[in-house]
């Protein structure tokens, strides 16, 4: 990563977190697991489409990943996000290929990672405040958006299909979405509380 | 990476679609992995996407795709009625007071105590006889006054004289000549109006019906049985069950065992197309062409999940290159999906064109074209007619 600040564990921050990890430190376990959580969950929620698989693979990769720090399997402690990456993929296309999810870790269930009800509900309450925005919208807005979001179109497309010019069209989007991300972006995933038991 | 260019390059967006290569997609998940900024935005659009997901069949038919020039115009046509209603109104008004103000005179005329001639005759009998018509008068433009007041002094005289227009006729002509400018004016706001409620919708309904897609049956013993025309034997490694083993120092690395080949994900993809999981079937046969570019099947079974997932777009250019294939078996299907992708992004004559192709080429989906081609038929002319 270059560039731009980055606001997790990177570089000390990470040695130390693998270590105390793997010294069996349970307060750096949990911080790990809020420090990944919501990443892990947006990488297999975008791959699999799927939000309740999401939600188990997200919990499977954090096991895996406790499971292999507290085994000493990463051996570069400054590359633990390429680490947690690297299980997340591969867990991931396993569930794409066998659609077979298993439970693979045997950690003590008292230290198991268990989904944050606090944290579902804030998701569930997130999706519905995002639902009631796009219902303020216009309908050609909403249209705009589904059509490049979800469908993919280009800016020109949407236009065509829209028989808007493309200058408008761009300059709906781009409001739209400055408008979201900066009502939403504060009330995504925080770096909330210890979601372990 | 880093957040500018994510932000300058729309990468969040793409990586939703499923639209970046296979190392930006890696570069793209370590990024948010580590930056909460851009972990934020990929949830919000998440979240976005899903909702719209979600809502997609009323948010389209909510409105029509396309919004006829002239209803953009409304607005304009509505001003233009208000204005010829409030002129109208206004000029009623003027009117009203003028015929008063001719009755006024008239009685003046009539009466030899007063004068007959000029502005202050008027005026007097006005404010004698009538106050409010005063008020009224007033409230007329000044030069309006002055005319009216002017025509009040020569009506006698043109009473003489029968080719000059009485007031009345005056009064009648300045209101028949209004009302042929707000014939003219209305007829278009009008016939815009008439036009605004019925087409759309119906038209709309009727497309979406055509365009409805149904998958395109599959059996493991016809296609899959088939082997690859090429690259069959192309073999990458495959992650393990858990990851753990191979994910060391800098991310995972492939065991020893668990090796897949582009037949085994268009298997697996077709299994998962078999049992409607079209997102899973999607990324299979995705990671099947990536091994095998030239896999036809995977790539027109591709297209029909595209289609089945919604996104018409990114069907075609999956179909496109099947539909060029020499085997009809897989050229007709790849045909008949491309018009339903046309179909479903409302170019009727490249969906048109896709559907004569089927019909041409020998196969079970011909008579199902024919159909489709009739009714689209059917609708455009209905369109046209309206």
């Amino acid at each position: 990563m270059e560039g731009e600040p980055i606001t997790v564990a990177a570089g000390e921050i990470q040695l130390g977190l693998v270590g105390r990890v793997r010294a069996g430190d349970v307060g750096a376990e949990e911080e790990l697991v809020r420090t990944y959580r919501g990443g892990v969950f947006a990488i297999a929620a975008a791959r699999t489409r799927d939000r309740e698989a999401a939600l188990d693979l997200t919990q499977e990769v954090l096991i895996a990943v406790l499971k292999a720090l507290r085994e000493g399997q990463l051996r570069e402690a400054e590359k633990l996000s390429a680490f947690v990456h690297g299980i997340a993929r591969n867990l991931i296309n396993n569930y794409l290929r066998t659609r077979v999810r298993r439970a693979e870790c045997e950690l003590d269930p008292e230290r198991a990672y268990v989904p944050n009800l606090v944290e579902e509900l804030e998701s569930a309450e997130r999706q519905r405040l995002v639902r009631l925005e796009l219902q303020s919208y216009s309908v050609a807005d909403q249209q705009i958006l589904l059509l490049s979001l979800v469908d993919g179109h280009t800016l020109i497309e949407v236009a065509q299909r829209l028989n808007m010019s493309h200058d408008a069209v761009r300059a709906r989007k781009s409001r739209l979405l400055r408008k979201i991300t900066k009502k939403f972006g504060s009330m995504s995933h925080k770096r909330g509380p210890a979601p372990l038991t | 990476m880093d957040c500018a260019n994510i932000d300058r390059n729309e990468l969040a967006e793409k990586y939703l679609n499923g639209r970046l290569e296979e190392a930006k997609q890696d570069d793209f998940e370590i990024h948010i992995l580590e930056c909460e900024k851009c972990l934020q935005i990929v949830e919000t659009l998440q979240a976005v996407h899903f909702d719209l997901s979600e809502r997609a069949p009323a948010i389209r038919t909510q409105t029509p795709i396309k919004r006829p020039f002239w209803l953009r115009w409304q607005w304009a046509a509505v001003a233009c009625l208000l204005l010829i209603v409030g002129g109208s109104g206004l000029r009623k008004l003027h009117r009203t007071g003028v015929e008063q103000q001719s009755s006024v005179q008239h009685t003046a005329d009539q009466n030899p105590s007063s004068s007959a001639l000029g502005i202050e005759n008027s005026e007097t009998t006005i404010a004698r006889n009538d106050k409010e018509f005063v008020k009224k008068n007033r409230q007329l433009p000044r030069s309006e006054g002055r005319a009216v007041a002017s025509h009040n002094v020569d009506t006698s005289t043109a009473e003489k004289h029968p080719d000059t227009p009485d007031h009345g006729d005056l009064s009648n002509n300045s209101s028949s000549s209004r009302s042929s400018l707000e014939n003219t004016v209305e007829s278009p706001a009008v016939a815009a109006t008439a036009k605004t409620t019925p087409p759309t919708d119906q038209t709309s309904k009727d497309l979406a019906e055509l365009a409805a897609v149904r998958p395109f049956p599959y059996t493991f013993a016809g296609v899959a049985s088939t082997q690859p025309t090429s690259g069959g034997s192309v073999r990458v490694q495959h992650p393990s069950a858990t990851g753990i083993s191979e994910a060391g120092g800098t991310g995972p690395k492939a065991g020893a065992g668990g090796f897949s080949t582009a037949q085994d994900y268009f298997r697996d993809g077709m299994t998962a197309y078999v049992n409607r999981d079209y997102t899973a079937a999607s990324q299979l046969l995705s990671e099947a062409i990536r091994l095998d570019p030239e896999l036809s099947e995977a790539h027109l079974y591709l297209g029909i999940c595209r289609l089945l997932q919604g996104n018409a777009t990114e069907a075609i250019s999956a179909l496109q290159p099947v539909s060029r294939a020499r085997k009809p078996a897989l050229a007709q299907p790849a045909h008949f999906y491309l018009a339903k992708a046309y179909l479903q992004l409302g170019k009727l004559d490249d969906a048109d064109r896709e559907l004569r192709a089927t019909s041409s080429l020998p196969g079970r989906l011909a008579g199902e074209s024919d159909a489709l081609m009739k009714k689209l038929e059917d609708v455009r002319s209905a369109f046209d007619k309206k």
